[in-house]
């Protein structure tokens, strides 16, 4: 092998290590698109999944949901009346929740949106 | 200064009630649950007002209710439901009816006929407004359902003020009673005045055209018996009743273990009254209103004996009947349509008397007579306010005979009319059994052909714990099946001092068993009845309608954003990865345009779109992703909200969990009067409400610096 041979094939693998490298970084770009694609669909079928479930519970039949029926045995279990208060305390703290998320989200407008006063506006 | 600056200068001058953080937050959270409380009423005074009060149905039935109700009221318009004719035709009818019979031409009536219009003429009035009453509270429960209730201010709208608020329930009491008890006596006159003998046409079968009301104990009143209901009973008492060597026997079916097989056994008793007893309960009462005498009379008369050995001949002498009717309760005018009119009805014995007792609050014109020859009406016809009169009728028993009697019946009619009541018209027919002797003479003395019933096999079914009845059926050694058992259809005779039964010889009689000794008669054994556990759900059902209610409005308000962001976006559009190109040694020198090739309204759920990867691409998926992530928060908001209509379920206990559970739950605490179930359910709300108060009070504690 001559020098230029070995230059030839030193650069050839130096390109080699390249396109290998912008392969690398393709693919795992690719497999990251995937991956957030995957994510995205997985959302859309929790979506689906919900959307059953609202249904199943408006219409009073819960056949195929463990929740459901989970919900439905406790309620059949406590009673109307300790269902009821469990159900208002749910969605007292969803509303508080709620309320607090809404509540951080004005302090940070009215702050500016740095990151110090994000971090302030939580954690103060 | 704003209203709130005062509210808050007041509470600092108020010495009592300082104006502190902590009573700030007490404030607040009166404030906050009263305004809770002002929403949910004022939501549901919304719902209140949109929803419609009555359906254009409902709202139909009422209007035609109230029509029915005023017309009846008012006697202005009598129509019978489901005839065409209208009121006037209708009293029209009747009175041609009347008419004729009062002419003559009902001697030409067979008496059966006759003595069915005889109530129909008496009644035809009443009963069509009665039946109109009925009919509109069939309409009623077809529209509100049998307890539903009309509220106090849509009687008034439609003129039923005067109506009480449990009109449809007393309504249909008052007309199912009247009903019944003008069939009931609809029935006896016609059994007394067609039948010389009803126990011959009884066995005859020939009673086709009379429907003798059976009174079975059901507590629906009397109730009438089809033919095919009678022709059981009567195969019954014929199939299961013999009289060996001077003893009443009943058969009964048991299981010989030897033969392994059902057998007839004829089963001797040393008394009447335990024959009865043993008698199933619906034939008992069938027999006595069929024949309209008593179990035992029947059952002791010789008429039933020589039936029994297969000894009878017909004779009008050997069953003997009630000597009178007397109707001291007939059935009067309902004095809240019209009470102008009151009479009573009685027919004594020898010499035969119609006594009509009449009130009126004007003259009423009266009228007798009768078609037939021989038969005199003595009376006055015309009487005074608040007079009463005996009608006589009188006939020469040397020249009429029974037979006459019952060919043309005897019958006497009067029509009244006043000013206060169009037109009545009244008509009883009758006759008197003392007059054997003169009967039969004109008896027909044929012999009774013995018609023996069909053979049938009979099925046992066997009944498990929880009333599900099955087929029995045995293991065939031969076929090596399951075959059903079948009723072997011999007898034998059960004798207490052998040990072993005696084998029978060929069945003296064909045997008859029902296939279920209650059909016949509707008969049904309360012990039998199904018992229904009690649902705890429904206990409360007030309550239950409320929190519905409540969850109905909640999961309403939480599904209000979903909709508008579904209505908004239809859906996030699936997407799918592009396939991935082939490696090759060298980046693509021209990407492919990263567009969606979807479309721009992708059906929501339905085909994803491909999205090749790609930075801009990158950027949308992560705009989607956040899209999604907000969509999904919004939907399990709204699905918190439909939590409330879940239905309590037991689908994740089996049947033994499901039994512990049950009997827990009702078991009653002695003394107390309630059940574990509603002590832990409320005990648990008033702890709640405990620690609730607890946790807020020491939260306001802490507070208050």
């Amino acid at each position: 092998m001559t020098a230029l041979e070995q230059l030839a094939s030193i650069g050839n693998g130096f390109v080699q290590s390249v396109v290998d490298i912008a392969t690398f970084v393709i693919d795992g770009f690719m497999a990251g698109f995937d991956g957030i694609l995957q994510l995205y669909n997985a959302l859309l079928d929790q979506q689906r999944y919900m959307d059953s479930m609202i249904a199943s519970a408006a219409s009073g039949t819960i056949d195929g949901f463990n929740v459901l029926a989970y919900i439905g045995a406790y309620r059949y279990l406590v009673g109307d009346p300790v269902f009821v208060y469990t159900y208002g305390l749910i969605l007292i703290g969803i509303t508080w929740t709620i309320y607090k998320l809404c509540y951080y989200i004005w302090q940070m407008i009215k702050g500016g949106f740095t990151g110090s006063t994000i971090i302030k506006s939580i954690f103060k | 200064m704003g209203i709130f600056q005062k509210m808050k200068n007041l509470r600092i001058y108020n010495p009592e009630f300082p104006n502190n953080r902590r009573n700030t937050i007490i404030y607040r959270v009166l404030f906050l649950i009263m305004a809770v409380v002002m929403v949910i009423r004022g939501c549901t005074w919304t719902a209140h007002a949109a929803a419609p009060l009555l359906t254009p149905e409902q709202e139909a039935a009422i209007q035609e209710i109230a029509n029915n109700v005023n017309a009846a009221k008012t006697g202005q318009v009598i129509q019978f439901p489901g005839s065409k004719m209208t009121g006037t035709e209708s009293n029209s009818w009747m009175k041609n009816i009347g008419t004729s019979a009062m002419s003559g031409l009902g001697a030409l009536i067979t008496a059966g006929q006759m003595a069915s219009r005889v109530v129909m003429i008496h009644d035809a009035a009443e009963i069509a407004r009665w039946q109109v009453q009925k009919a509109s509270y069939d309409r009623y429960v077809e529209q509100f359902g049998e307890n539903g209730e009309i509220s106090q201010a849509l009687m008034q709208q439609y003129g039923l003020a005067n109506i009480p608020q449990d009109y449809p329930q007393t309504m249909y009491t008052k007309v199912t009673d009247f009903i019944n008890d003008t069939v009931w006596i609809a029935g006896q006159i016609t059994g007394f005045q067609m039948y010389q003998d009803p126990f011959e046409k009884f066995l005859r079968g020939e009673d086709e055209d009379i429907d003798l009301p059976i009174k079975v104990d059901t507590g629906a009143g009397p109730v009438l018996a089809t033919q095919n209901q009678k022709a059981d009973v009567r195969n019954w008492f014929q199939s299961n009743f013999r009289i060996q060597d001077g003893q009443y026997q009943l058969r009964e079916q048991m299981w010989h273990e030897y033969y392994g097989k059902y057998i007839n056994v004829w089963k001797t008793y040393d008394t009447i009254e335990d024959l009865i007893a043993a008698v199933p309960e619906a034939y008992r009462y069938a027999f006595q209103h069929l024949l309209g005498m008593s179990m035992e009379s029947t059952v002791a008369s010789e008429a039933f004996k020589k039936f029994l050995l297969n000894e009878y001949t017909p004779s009008t002498n050997e069953i003997t009947y009630s000597d009178y009717i007397q109707w001291n309760d007939y059935p009067s005018i309902d004095e809240t349509y019209d009470s102008n009119i009151q009479y009573q009805f009685q027919l004594t014995q020898r010499p035969y008397q119609a006594l009509w007792k009449i009130k009126s609050t004007g003259v009423i014109y009266w009228s007798a007579s009768s078609s037939l020859s021989g038969i005199q009406v003595t009376g006055s016809s015309i009487y005074e306010m608040g007079g009463s009169s005996t009608l006589t009728l009188t006939y020469n028993t040397s020249t009429q005979t029974w037979g006459n009697l019952y060919q043309g019946g005897v019958y006497a009619g009067g029509s009244l009319s006043g000013p206060n009541y169009e037109y009545i018209q009244t008509t009883h027919g009758f006759y008197d059994t003392n007059k054997a002797e003169t009967v039969e003479a004109n008896a027909t003395n044929e012999e009774l052909t013995y018609v023996p019933p069909k053979i049938e096999q009979y099925q046992p079914k066997i009944s498990d714990a929880s009333g599900n009845t099955t087929e029995a059926r045995q293991y065939d050694p031969e076929t090596e099946t399951i075959k059903p058992i079948t009723i072997d259809e011999t007898s034998i005779n059960l004798n207490p001092e052998n040990d072993g039964w005696i084998l029978p010889n060929p069945p003296e009689l064909p045997s008859y068993i029902p296939a279920t000794l209650t059909d016949p008669l509707t008969y049904t054994d309360p012990t039998a009845a199904p018992k229904e556990e009690p649902d705890p759900l429904t206990q409360d059902e007030t309550n239950k309608g409320l929190l519905t209610r409540l969850g109905e409005i909640v999961a309403g308000i939480a599904g209000l954003p979903g909709a508008i962001v579904g209505a908004l976006t239809q859906g996030l559009p699936g997407i799918d990865p592009a396939p991935l190109p082939e490696p090759s040694p060298l980046p693509e020198p021209s990407p492919v345009p990263p567009v969606p090739t979807g479309g721009g309204q992708p059906p929501p759920g339905g085909l994803p779109v491909v999205m090749t990867p790609s930075i801009s691409n990158l950027f949308m998926l992560f705009w989607l992703i956040l899209l999604a992530v907000m969509y999904l928060f919004i939907k399990a908001l709204v699905f918190v909200g439909s939590i409330f209509a879940i239905p309590a379920t037991t689908a994740i206990f089996n049947e033994y969990v499901m039994m512990g559970i049950t009997f827990t739950r009702n078991q009653t605490i002695p003394g107390m009067g309630i059940t574990i179930q509603g002590l832990l359910s409320w005990l648990g709300a008033f702890l709640i409400t405990f620690a609730i108060y607890k946790a807020l009070n020491k939260k306001v504690g802490r507070l208050d610096v």
